[in-house]
């Protein structure tokens, strides 16, 4: 028993600084340090949203656009991945014109003809886009209904100006009526999303007329993927239109190859001697002295 | 070959070093590998969930891990620049310091990158370092320099050990295994003191020392370059590659004072690990621990007096008691102003005194890499949009400090291990002009 106590004595006595050191470190750490996340509680469904948007294009084409978010962590976020089926809805039943999955921004998207759809006795066509839900959201749902309205663009080339003639109008009665007061904004298609060029406003007759800059740059033609876009225009929703002109200066993408600098795929030259030199340098001298090393081995025969 | 009566006597001394493990060390080594164990958990859970578990997110990009990687690093350079200065200078006093700082730089070497491959993640991926290297990246330097460091680290270690490797092959009296044996004649390749080995082992050590010392200098200073290259505020600084040189050997003598301490406390070593060696490496932490000072008050001084606004929001979080003040005033307050003070005062320069000092600068001086990388990634450059709170502030995990211990306790355990091979104090340096008989 005196020689286990004696031991432990001795061990506490040596190793005394051991322990004030492992008090200290303990008493010292900020229990803030630790962030340990709680165990989550099994995950209940969140509600989910749409809004369904539709783009009437020229050629008699509807695009229906649904986009599904929900709120998580109190933030909305935009859902991907998600299967929406869209609808369009007449006086007794809905029929499926057909399923798209939201994309990275959570939209989902699909092209109709509006022809053949059934309209109201006030000529409204009723859209409507589903989402039926998953293991973590909600379902959720969203209807729309629209008139018809055509808008027109005719690229108009005068001397050395350009200029957009937009024409919007929508059937009625008597043919076709005009419309007014429908702000128009042109663009341009760029490399990632689009250019706004101009704007204007629709006249009595829904005509704007809308300068064309003359000095964009186009592909290797020179051409220019231009649209006309009207947002929300009431019960029309939105409206397109587009044409394709060789309005732009020819840009030629050939490749050049970068120089050789600090932020190119190739290093400068002084940078790539200076590493070979050094490397070089140390290593032979590891050489060297490895080489002297087995050399001793002998000379000690 | 035989060992001179001198060398036996001396080898005698030291024999229970490597020829037994106490029951005190075995102890401590289970509590080594229990500490390596909970690191290990932390490091499944790693990477079986991914970083999530870690505090690191979109901001702190860079956390605990990257703070271990330069400590760790930092004191391997500054055992390597240590023991090749005292060589080259052939300072008398030398000899058991030399040992612990070679063996210090070669450990810690080994340990410091492995902090950096925990903070990458894709183990699988870090051949592409080697595959793809992009040459302007100061990443892609230091992974060249760390490389070359240890190699060159490791040959160092070995030219300083073949001659007791030769002393212990033939040392028939030692208790030792006979693989041990075995493997001591295989590494002292052949020495057997001539006069031409001798010359020829002299030159090889003092030519890599020669080399040590600059490259050391080098890859610490590419080693701030991962951090002054940038253009974040705190980092973006021409001083950081001295300060850091500075900081390594500072903190690298401070570790080496605590390794002195232990190794003469466990192994009796009074007459080979004196009160002299506390006090010359303590003056050594006193004019490192003042240049350091220096360092650091031009290059808050500069920062404050520029104004500029980034940088003062850097500044105003290490002086601000709710942010890190209280830390920052314990790095300058135990990294600099005690070791000063302890060393300064001839009736607190006793070995016990320097060693407690210098424990606590080294403590200091780790708090101090931790603040470098943290507030500054706390404080964007470039205002960032759409961010969450608490992706702003880093708070380490309990995986993150679980990997910290590990890897003390695994720094401490190669400690362990390498002293059961290699006697802590040079036994052929103590003969000094005997000439060792050679069997026919």
């Amino acid at each position: 028993m005196y020689k286990i106590n004696n031991w432990r004595n001795n061990f506490l006595l040596n190793h005394k600084y051991f322990w004030c050191f492992l008090f200290f470190f303990l008493m010292a750490a900020n229990s803030a340090v630790y962030a340990q996340e709680e165990e989550e509680e099994p995950a209940k469904k969140e509600k989910s949203r749409m809004g369904l948007s539709t783009t009437q294009m020229p050629g008699d084409s509807i695009e229906l656009s649904a986009l599904l978010r929900a709120k998580i962590d109190d933030v909305y976020q935009k859902i991907g991945d998600a299967e929406i089926e869209f609808f369009a809805v007449g006086a007794e039943d809905e029929i499926s014109l057909g399923k798209s999955t939201t994309n990275a921004l959570g939209t989902a998207k699909i092209k109709i003809g509006s022809n053949t759809l059934e309209k109201n006795e006030e000529g409204y066509m009723t859209f409507s886009a589903r989402f039926d839900g998953n293991d973590e959201l909600k379902g959720s749902d969203d209807e729309v209904s629209i008139l018809k309205a055509n808008m027109t663009l005719t690229p108009i080339k005068e001397d050395s100006s350009l200029m957009v003639k937009i024409n919007v109008s929508t059937p009625s009665e008597d043919g076709i009526a005009p419309l007014a007061e429908a702000d128009v904004s042109l663009f341009i298609k760029r490399m990632i999303g689009r250019l706004k060029v101009g704007e204007g406003t629709t006249d009595e007759n829904g005509d704007a007329e809308i300068n064309f800059p003359t000095d964009l740059s186009g592909d290797d033609g020179g051409n220019l993927y231009i649209t006309a876009y009207i947002e929300d225009f009431g019960e029309y929703g939105n409206l397109a239109a587009t044409s394709v002109q060789a309005w732009g200066k020819p840009v030629s993408y050939e490749f050049h190859e970068l120089p050789r600098t600090l932020w190119s795929p190739n290093p400068p030259i002084w940078m790539v001697l200076t590493f070979f030199v050094l490397m070089g340098a140390v290593w032979g001298h590891y050489v060297v002295i490895v080489t002297r090393l087995f050399k001793m081995r002998k000379m000690g025969g | 070959m035989k060992a001179s009566i001198s060398a036996n006597n001396r080898l005698k001394q030291f024999a229970p070093q490597i020829e037994r493990v106490s029951g005190g060390a075995k102890i401590w080594i289970g509590l080594l590998i229990l500490l390596i164990l909970f690191g290990g958990v932390g490091l499944y859970q790693q990477i079986t969930k991914g970083h999530i578990v870690t505090g690191m997110r979109d901001n702190v990009v860079w956390g605990l891990f990257i703070a271990n990687f330069i400590f760790f690093i930092g004191i391997s350079y500054a055992g390597a620049i240590l023991s090749g200065m005292l060589y080259l200078f052939d300072i008398k006093w030398r000899r058991p310091i030399v040992r612990i700082s070679v063996l210090l730089s070669i450990v810690a070497g080994v340990i410091g990158p492995v902090f950096i491959i925990l903070c990458i993640g894709r183990f699988d991926r870090i051949h592409h370092l080697l595959l793809y290297p992009r040459l302007q990246s100061p990443i892609t330097w230091d992974v060249l320099a760390i490389s070359i460091y240890l190699v060159g680290a490791v040959i160092y270690l070995y030219l300083t050990v073949i001659r007791d490797f030769a002393i212990y092959s033939e040392a028939t009296y030692l208790n030792i295994p006979t693989w041990k044996r075995n493997l001591y004649k295989k590494l002292s390749l052949g020495y057997r003191g001539t006069d031409q080995q001798k010359k020829t082992l002299k030159s090889m050590t003092r030519l890599l020392a020669i080399i040590m010392v600059p490259m050391v200098v080098i890859i610490s200073s590419v080693l701030s370059w991962i951090f002054g290259m940038t253009l974040r505020p705190g980092w973006h600084s021409s001083i950081f590659g001295p300060y850091f040189v500075v900081a390594s050997i500072l903190t690298g003598v401070g570790v080496i004072i605590m390794c002195m301490w232990v190794f003469r406390k466990r192994y009796k070593l009074q007459d080979y690990i004196t009160d002299m060696h506390f006090k010359y490496m303590g003056f050594m932490m006193l004019v490192l621990a003042a240049g350091y000072g220096y360092f650091s008050f031009s290059e808050y001084l500069t920062g404050w007096y520029g104004s500029e606004k980034w940088d003062s929001e850097v500044l105003g979080k290490l002086f601000d008691p709710n942010e890190y003040g209280w830390w920052f005033l314990f790095v300058n307050i135990f990294g600099i102003i005690l070791p000063i003070v302890t060393v300064a005062i001839k009736k607190l320069r006793t070995p016990g005194m320097i060693t407690f000092a210098a424990t606590l600068m080294v403590l200091a001086m780790w708090i101090r890499r931790y603040l470098i990388v943290v507030p500054t990634l706390e404080t964007p450059l470039l205002p960032v949009q759409d961010t969450r709170m608490e992706y702003v502030h880093y708070v380490a995990t309990w995986q993150e400090w679980s990997l910290t211990i590990g890897g003390v306790a695994t720094l401490l355990l190669f400690f362990i291990i390498m002293s059961k091979f290699i006697t802590i104090v040079p036994v052929s340096d103590y003969i000094d002009d005997e000439k060792m008989e050679v069997n026919g």
